[in-house]
């Protein structure tokens, strides 16, 4: 597969210097008068504000979490808990990265931590499956449909599985990558990884993902 | 179907589960449950900017320690009495327990001397006659006879006399 580097253009935050004539984003341009204001203690018109980044980012934020996590509860739970940190955080934000990878940071981190602590709970609360092998809740079921959609979920499940099957670091930037469309120098930002580094997990995941697929065929 | 997977069957494959997840994602998040996750969101940050709220304790815990704070001299009294109580319990214990150790060590000795107790005792008569018992009887209420009955009293015979004849 030659698709290593991702769908969307490159960002201007590729370049290791910022270029000056880059223009911001209207999040990061909205997170730095967040910054300003909470700086200068108005706190109400600051949350005003937050409530206007957050409607920006909410649909793109659900979507990430719940490639994670595949569940809509925890989902809902990392989105808030992710918009709560970034408020909460908001003046340690550095103006010179782009908002939304600060933000993927912090949720892809909470989205990390609630799998961790999901695995926890199943495996003190539920017996081992027999095959021994956890594999997330199954999605819920599309809309009944076709036999065609059946095919098409059967195959969505087997990816899933799949991808579940990735080393922790992989998966992150499959997941990144391939599912939240970022590019390779975003993700490196968001992970604070170089972006040599980032292009080599997503190659040995998508290697690794066409060996498990294989198998399943 | 070959188990080689293409590349562009692969990346067909990937893009066609992310739509579906998008997809997914969506349908469990339509507009009003973004809106309430929203709101909740603006809700947790306009609590994150309060100081934490005390939660007072109930009455009865919360005025005990105080009146002994405010007065030390009621814990001395109570360390006293406590003091005191425990002092008597571990006194009368000990006493008893020497007592009964005395008491014990007496009848071993006693046990052991069997004819060290007899002379202490004098033996009492259980052979009385029946005449000296009532004669003893007589002379007894004599003293308390009244004059008005003395004639009578000298008519009835006595006793020992009937038993002497």
């Amino acid at each position: 597969m030659s698709r290593t580097p991702p769908r969307r253009a490159t960002s201007p935050a590729v370049a290791v210097a910022p270029a000056p004539a880059a223009p911001r984003s209207k999040e990061s341009v909205l997170a730095g008068e967040i910054k300003a204001l909470v700086l200068s203690g108005a706190r109400d018109a600051a949350r005003e504000r937050f409530a206007e980044l957050v409607a920006l980012q909410q649909r793109r934020a659900v979507r990430i979490a719940y490639q994670y996590l595949r569940d809509v509860h925890d989902t809902d739970e990392a989105v808030q808990d992710a918009f709560v940190k970034v408020f909460t955080h908001i003046t340690s934000y550095r103006e010179e990265l782009p908002f939304e990878v600060w933000f993927t940071r912090i949720l892809v981190n909470g989205c990390l931590d609630l799998r961790k602590a999901r695995a926890r709970r199943l495996k003190w609360t539920l017996p081992m499956a027999s095959g021994g092998d956890m594999t997330p809740h199954d999605p819920p079921a599309p809309q009944p449909g076709p036999e065609a959609r059946l095919v098409a979920s059967e195959r969505g499940r087997q990816i899933a599985a799949a991808v579940e099957k990735l080393p922790e670091r992989q998966r992150t930037v499959f997941t990144l990558c391939q599912m939240a469309e970022q590019s390779t120098a975003e993700v490196s930002q968001a992970l604070g990884l170089s972006e040599a580094t980032v292009r080599v997990h997503l190659f040995r995941a998508i290697r690794r993902l066409r060996k498990l697929l294989e198998h399943q065929r | 179907m070959s188990d080689h997977l293409s590349d562009d069957e692969l990346a067909r494959l990937l893009d066609e589960h992310r739509e579906s997840v998008n997809a997914e994602a969506d349908a469990a998040f339509p507009a009003d449950r973004l809106a309430r996750q929203q709101s909740r969101i603006l809700a947790r940050i306009e609590h994150e900017g309060r100081p934490g709220r005390l939660i007072a304790f109930p009455a009865g815990y919360a005025h005990a320690p105080a009146a002994l704070r405010a007065r030390p001299g009621m814990r001395w009294v109570a360390g006293a009495a406590a003091a005191g109580l425990l002092i008597g319990v571990v006194a009368g214990q000990l006493t008893y327990d020497f007592s009964t150790r005395d008491r014990t060590r007496v009848a071993q000795v006693v046990a052991s001397r069997p004819d060290a107790g007899a002379p202490a005792l004098r033996a009492v008569s259980t052979t009385l006659s029946e005449e000296e018992f009532l004669g003893q009887l007589e002379m007894a209420i004599e003293g308390i006879r009244p004059d008005s009955l003395q004639p009578l009293d000298e008519m009835t015979p006595r006793v020992w006399e009937i038993a002497a004849r």
